[in-house]
């Protein structure tokens, strides 16, 4: 997208949102609460920058990374009882599903192992993009942990029906099996997992633009891919960053755009 | 007078109870068939696979081999209800696993090109462009008019999406039913019927079965079951098969 595109389309946007630019500008000034959020390295002019496209996201990006996946991956083993769960997120270069965050019995043996997506129900949920319960089939999952699965459910983590991992529960508690209504509550929990795990990916990758080098994408995240969207969203921050340097007496413009981006997205 | 008592129910369920697939064509487009599984010993009639050629897509005769197990899942569930039917194996899948609109079309193209009776979809699609929904369309209507029962599975969670959602294809979501002859349908609705779906014991590439829970285990059953109406009562046109099934509805009983 065209730098003069963007910005028209930006202008436009913060029009419309002019009254959250000016809640943002409180923010920027200070009225953003701290706590949470770590102090960024770099010049005040990035700090601020930085402040306006955190205080945009919903999530806090002082939680470490494994801190947010094993908070999801509890919420994900609470919401249907069971005694463990999962997630992966796929490999483009090995065509495979990657164990990036567990919890539960050996949940550490598990981290790090790739689950082909051929004949397994991994690979269905994944391609297929449909959640699946059923009787465990990759027994290798099995001899690694030293537990033996019961059952299991597998959703999808789909953004725009693209499927970027899968998120998993083992083990019902009480019950032979996962239950119709499981399958449902997870569908819905999954969908929601993506979406955070998306945002978490844009944040990294904003961070990244504004602080230069110095943020790297973590591994975990390193195989969900930008939405299209997100993509140019992100080529007219990386512009805006590198105008509001050039040319210091844009930088409040500069700051404003960024918010608005931020927010669009 | 209610619809109920026009048709005999009965009798319907007499008839599917009766048919065996003897003499109906049944394809599967899905990721492949694995026919070497016990399970499907001779089942599988003849097999398709959807390839790219500069662009086009086009079914050439070939193994079919199964890439994902979820094709092998859905042929054995016909197999099971339906042992006398001739499957059709059309993979539609890569060896990546990737689908696309344009391969399903291909798909259904190569089904009425073999005549067949019965297409079974275990597949949805929530965001297909306006365009590509109109071309399948064509397809679809083909297919319909040819005297073809599509039936697909429908998404977990927003029960819609794309094959499914044509009037002319059977969309069908799980639900807890010891037999395939227990079934729901909803006339009028997007998703027409509900069908046996909750840990269904199916055989999976590698010599192996697997017991498992979804909308697109849930497809074959219909499948299955329009199969043997089909053989019970050769020439049915999807329309009267609609009537049929509408007519034998569990849900449809004790007013």
């Amino acid at each position: 997208m065209d730098i003069l595109q963007g910005i028209e389309r930006v202008s436009r946007a913060i029009e419309v949102l002019s009254n959250e630019v000016k809640e943002l500008k409180l923010m920027a000034s200070g009225v953003l609460p701290s706590g949470p959020y770590p102090a960024p390295a770099g010049s005040p002019e990035r700090d601020d920058q930085l402040k306006i496209v955190v205080g945009y996201l919903a999530l806090s990006p002082g939680m470490e990374q494994d801190e947010l996946l094993n908070t999801l991956l509890t919420c994900a083993q609470q919401v249907v009882r069971a005694e463990g769960a999962g997630l992966t997120l796929y490999d483009d270069k090995k065509d495979v599903l990657v164990f990036r965050a567990a919890t539960g019995v050996a949940a550490d043996k598990i981290i790090g192992m790739e689950v082909p997506l051929t004949n397994s129900q991994h690979g269905i949920a994944f391609r297929m993009r449909q959640v699946i319960a059923s009787t465990p089939m990759n027994r290798s999952i099995d001899q690694a942990t030293g537990v033996t699965y019961r059952n299991v459910l597998i959703a999808p983590l789909l953004i725009n029906d693209e499927a970027i991992g899968t998120v998993s529960a083992v083990n019902k508690i009480n019950e032979e099996h996962f239950t119709p209504q499981n399958i449902e509550d997870y569908t819905g929990f999954a969908e929601l997992a993506a979406h955070i795990i998306r945002q978490r990916m844009r944040e990294y990758n904003l961070k990244q633009i504004i602080e230069g080098d110095a943020a790297k994408v973590p591994e975990e995240l390193a195989g969900v891919k930008d939405l299209t969207s997100d993509a140019d969203l992100l080529d007219i921050i990386k512009n805006l960053v590198t105008m509001g340097r050039k040319s210091p007496e844009m930088l409040p413009l500069c700051r404003q755009l960024i918010g608005a981006l931020a927010d669009m997205g | 007078m209610t619809f109920e008592q026009l048709i005999d129910r009965d009798k319907i369920l007499k008839l599917m109870e009766q048919g065996t697939g003897n003499g109906v064509k049944v394809g599967i487009l899905d990721s492949g068939v694995d026919f070497t599984h016990p399970a499907l010993s001779g089942a599988v009639h003849r097999s398709f696979e959807v390839r790219e050629f500069q662009g086009n897509f086009t079914a050439l005769e070939a193994p079919g081999t199964d890439v994902l197990g979820h094709g092998t899942m859905c042929a054995g569930v016909i197999h099971k209800i339906a042992p006398e039917a001739e499957l059709y194996n059309i993979k539609t899948l890569d060896e990546r696993g990737q689908n696309s609109p344009a391969k399903v079309i291909c798909g259904i193209e190569c089904a009425i090109a073999q005549g067949l009776h019965v297409l079974n979809l275990s597949l949805v699609s929530l965001n297909m462009s306006r365009n590509t929904i109109v071309d399948m369309l064509y397809w679809v209507e083909k297919a319909y008019y040819n005297g073809m029962i599509l039936v697909a599975a429908t998404d977990n969670k927003q029960k819609r999406g794309f094959p499914g959602d044509y009037s002319s294809v059977i969309a069908v979501d799980f639900q807890h039913f010891e037999d395939f002859k227990s079934f729901n349908y909803y006339p009028g609705k997007t998703v027409e019927m509900e069908a046996k779906g909750v840990y269904v014991e199916a055989p999976f590439p590698g010599n192996t079965y697997i017991s498992t829970t979804c909308t697109s285990i849930a497809c074959p059953h219909v499948a299955g079951m329009v199969a043997r109406l089909l053989s019970s009562m050769p020439g049915l046109t999807p329309f009267q098969v609609k009537t049929l099934l509408m007519a034998a509805r569990s849900n449809g009983q004790n007013p």
